[in-house]
């Protein structure tokens, strides 16, 4: 069976046996892929040091005919992550990355435009301290790139612009986005977004379509202006933003966000999300 | 699993395809083997099964496997009572005690954080931790956690515990292992390894 080769990120990662480990990978030219590593814990040689979590590594490995997992042959560190294990924040945010990652794609499913997506977050928070807009962007590219872009500019429903004035959205996560409060289901009771956080998710939403569209995909461009949006971001309205996009990525993901649930109370809510 | 199997074999092939890393084959090797050896190695077997679990506990104070509360290391008046070394599992302990270098005390946290596996702060054995520091005594707090993103993070919160009450908090050094080989050696851990080195 041929070996192949793909730039891949390491997802999630258990140990089997007395020495082999089970790998899941984000690829970037086969999606979500999850294989064995034989031997990965005596190996210095194939996988050394390259199959902890968020690892970005060149994959090799090969496929086996009917079988759930592919065979890892061997791993080399693309990047070696200079600080992401630098503070609690940092740990908690690139988990987060990855949980949301993993959660929201099948495996095999093919496209490469998430793996820049995650590649580039944890580029982001290996250079700095995330700040209160770092995964909430990586949040609405994620979603857009796997083909559930948030509508947030207008009512997700009627397809009208928001009125001025206090509230008038409320949160349609089924839907996927806001909804008027002509248009807003009753049933499905989503929190009010103030105009504050609307706007901000709006300035988002438009650096999440020049970083992803189909005209230039250039993930790493997704925060280059994170800097002003925090800025000028008030706490209140960090706490809004994360709580939003919790509500928009919970119909998406399988299962819970332990990232967020277990280390949201030790780094802060308004970090991980909701 | 074959039809052949007398139920009594079959009851125990199961049994050991509950054990971590044992498959259908493996655990019929097993049971043959049990099958083909001496009634009195049977025996042995389940008394030691049984044994390991109505003697083994965890000792009160560290947290270590033990069969007597406290722990031969918790009751040595001979151990330094002013350090205490963290690990997250009772064989890390044991790893340390093999070295024979350690003469202070420890505490098995139960795990490391990993949030995806649904491990967080609560799951570990940090407050009875926090506790120990709060009842006096402990000058130095060394995290033994393993070098891996969970065993960092995990280290990260317990320095963010324990700091605040005043207590010093030291990490073990990383680097080559003994009979490692440089050219093999990953780039985390060789740039580890030149950060933490030391003056010849």
């Amino acid at each position: 069976m041929q070996v192949l080769s793909t730039p891949a990120v390491v997802l999630r990662a258990v140990d089997y046996g007395e020495s082999d480990r089970i790998v899941t990978f984000l690829t970037r030219d086969a999606g979500k892929v999850s294989g064995i590593a034989k031997g990965a814990k005596r190996s210095q040689r194939r996988f050394s040091g390259a199959l902890g979590i968020f690892s970005l590594v060149n994959l090799h490995y090969r496929t086996r005919a009917g079988a759930e997992l592919v065979f890892l042959e061997r791993a080399q560190l693309l990047v070696p992550w200079k600080s992401l294990l630098d503070s609690l924040e940092r740990y908690a945010a690139a988990s987060h990355v990855v949980e949301v990652a993993d959660k929201m794609t099948a495996e095999q499913e093919v496209g490469d435009d998430l793996f820049h997506v995650v590649v580039a977050a944890l580029r982001r928070i290996d250079g700095a301290e995330p700040g209160p807009t770092t995964l909430r962007l990586y949040e609405l590219a994620t979603l857009a790139v796997c083909g559930y872009r948030a509508e947030l500019s207008r009512c997700v429903r009627c397809r009208q612009p928001f009125a001025a004035g206090p509230a008038t959205a409320r949160l349609a996560p089924a839907a996927g986005g806001a909804a008027c409060g002509r248009c807003a289901d009753p049933d499905e009771a989503g929190a009010a977004i103030s105009p504050a956080a609307l706007a901000c998710l709006g300035r988002m939403q438009a650096l999440v379509a020049r970083a992803t569209g189909s005209a230039r995909r250039d993930a790493g461009a997704l925060f280059d202006a994170e800097s002003e949006l925090a800025g000028e971001l008030p706490r209140a309205v960090a706490r809004e933003l994360g709580a939003t996009l919790a509500a928009l990525l919970a119909p998406r993901v399988r299962g819970r966000l332990l990232s967020a649930e277990l280390l949201g109370p030790v780094v802060g809510r308004g970090l991980v999300g909701a | 699993m074959s039809s052949e199997l007398t139920p009594s074999m079959q009851r125990l092939v199961e049994e050991f395809k509950r054990l971590p890393g044992i498959g259908e084959k493996t655990a019929l090797r097993l049971a043959f083997y049990v099958l083909r050896a001496d009634p009195s190695f049977a025996a042995h077997m389940a008394q030691a099964l049984l044994g390991v679990k109505e003697q083994s506990r965890l000792c009160s104070v560290c947290f270590g496997l033990t069969e007597r509360d406290p722990c031969v290391i918790c009751a040595d008046p001979r151990r330094r009572t002013e350090e205490v070394c963290v690990v997250e599992e009772p064989a890390d302990l044991m790893a340390f005690e093999r070295a024979r270098e350690y003469r202070g005390r420890y505490h098995v946290l139960g795990g490391a954080l990993a949030p995806l596996d649904g491990v967080g702060p609560d799951q570990l054995r940090c407050g009875e931790l926090v506790a120990r520091v709060r009842a006096g005594g402990i000058e130095e707090v060394i995290v033994a956690t393993n070098p891996s993103p969970e065993g960092e993070a995990t280290a990260l919160f317990v320095a963010r515990l324990l700091k605040p009450l005043g207590v010093r908090v030291t990490r073990i050094a990383r680097g080559l292992p003994m009979g490692g080989d440089v050219e093999y050696t990953d780039v985390v851990t060789l740039s580890k390894s030149l950060e933490g080195r030391r003056e010849m």
